[in-house]
């Protein structure tokens, strides 16, 4: 039964083509048709401009006031704006929501900060046990005292003049708290997927110091607390 | 800048279509026209009736100038001359409901091997054009039984009919033709 539809399909297709064939072309069929004809046939397309108009008037009516809403709330958000509390204020709201929900930063230079003079003069009075010196790094503005124990676990502290600017975090992955090292502000922020990475920063006026690696919280505290 | 947002354009796609249709097409049909009515003025009036109903029906069309197109606004020229002349000269017009114009015998000697294409195509060409033009836009376009009826200006009821039955026709004739060869 199919193999007959599928034939009757193939065979429709073949009757159509055979049949349109037998026409000729337009410009080979000699006829001029009557104004009586192509009045007619105006009054269809007349009558096709009306409907397509009336269809068309409510969407186009809907649109347009859609347009028109967008340009007043644009204005009056931008009337609103000018007013230099409220733009401090929106700015302000923006910042807070970031900080709150997404990214943790700092500017070391809007801190009160330690006052290391020279990366050179930075020392670190306590070592976890188990650590010793690995290697001593220095790059451009910068010193890294890498330090490992007898499993390969690593840290670092990174002594570096302060750049101007702001430290970043991904506070989805990350938890950080506002810590006091030696009655100083500091940071510290702390994987939030078990394992064990952290890093304390000790913003100073001139100079940084970052202690990262795979420690617990305590430790890297207490890393910093000896940090003269 | 908000009279530019404000005027927003409309496509004016079915009236363009319409025009393309018309000036493409128009003298296709009819002539198709008036090779049954044989009246210039007569075939004048179908055509003018046929793009009444294109005009209603212009979802139907995708693209204005394309040879599925042309089919259907020449079947819709055809459609309505036959409309044309069964109103005017009734007793003119042979049988429609006829489906089948040849007998048996005709059918037997005519008989090549059942499968085939060419054998199918001959089933095909003793249905009249009225089953065929249903058949085909049910089968090879696709199109439904109501968008049909309004294309061939016909009642749905008697499109259902007409297809029921066509294609019974065509099978129960290749059937017969797949019997008689073995």
């Amino acid at each position: 039964m199919n193999d007959y539809n599928t034939l009757l399909v193939s065979v429709l297709k073949k009757d159509m083509v055979t049949r349109l064939q037998s026409i000729p072309e337009s410009d080979e069929i000699d006829y001029v048709f009557s104004r009586r004809f192509e009045n007619s046939v105006n009054d269809i397309f007349d009558s096709l401009n009306e409907n397509a108009r009336k269809k068309r008037s409510i969407p186009l009516l809907l649109r347009q006031a859609a347009v028109l809403a967008v340009c007043f709330i644009s204005l009056a958000l931008a009337v609103i704006m000018i007013n230099p509390k409220v733009r401090a204020g929106f700015v302000n709201a923006v910042v807070e929501f970031f900080e709150e929900h997404i990214k943790f930063s700092f500017n070391a230079s809007k801190i009160e900060a330690y006052d290391f003079e020279k990366i050179e003069e930075v020392n670190a009075q306590y070592i976890p046990n188990g650590f010793s010196l690995l290697k001593t790094e220095g790059i451009f503005e910068a010193k890294n005292y890498i330090y490992e124990n007898e499993t390969g676990v690593t840290f670092t502290i990174s002594v570096s003049y302060n750049d101007g600017l702001s430290v970043l975090t991904d506070k989805q992955k990350s938890e950080f708290e506002k810590i006091k090292i030696q009655e100083k502000e500091a940071f510290l922020v702390y994987s939030k997927n078990g394992d064990n990475y952290g890093t304390v920063i000790i913003p100073g006026a001139k100079i940084t110091v970052t202690i990262f690696g795979y420690l617990e919280k305590t430790e890297l505290i207490k890393i910093a607390e000896g940090i003269i | 800048m908000i009279g530019f947002y404000l005027a927003l354009a409309e496509k004016e796609s079915d009236k363009e279509k319409l025009e393309l249709i018309y000036n493409k097409y128009k003298k296709k049909m009819w002539y198709a026209a008036r090779s049954i009515l044989h009246d210039d003025f007569l075939a004048e009036d179908a055509v003018h009736n046929a793009f009444i109903g294109i005009a209603k029906n212009m979802k139907s069309i995708k693209d204005a100038d394309s040879p599925r197109t042309c089919a259907y606004v020449v079947t819709a020229a055809k459609n309505h001359a036959l409309n044309l002349l069964r109103k005017s000269n009734p007793s003119d017009i042979l049988d429609i409901s006829a489906a089948f114009h040849l007998s048996d015998e005709n059918a037997q000697r005519e008989l090549e091997k059942a499968e085939t294409e060419d054998y199918a195509y001959s089933v095909l060409m003793r249905l009249s054009e009225t089953y065929r033009d249903v058949l085909y836009y049910l089968l090879v376009e696709g199109m439904s039984e109501k968008d049909i009826a309004s294309l061939l200006s016909r009642n749905v009821n008697t499109v259902r009919q007409q297809v029921k039955r066509g294609r019974k026709l065509f099978i129960e004739q290749m059937e017969k033709g797949d019997a008689l060869y073995e």
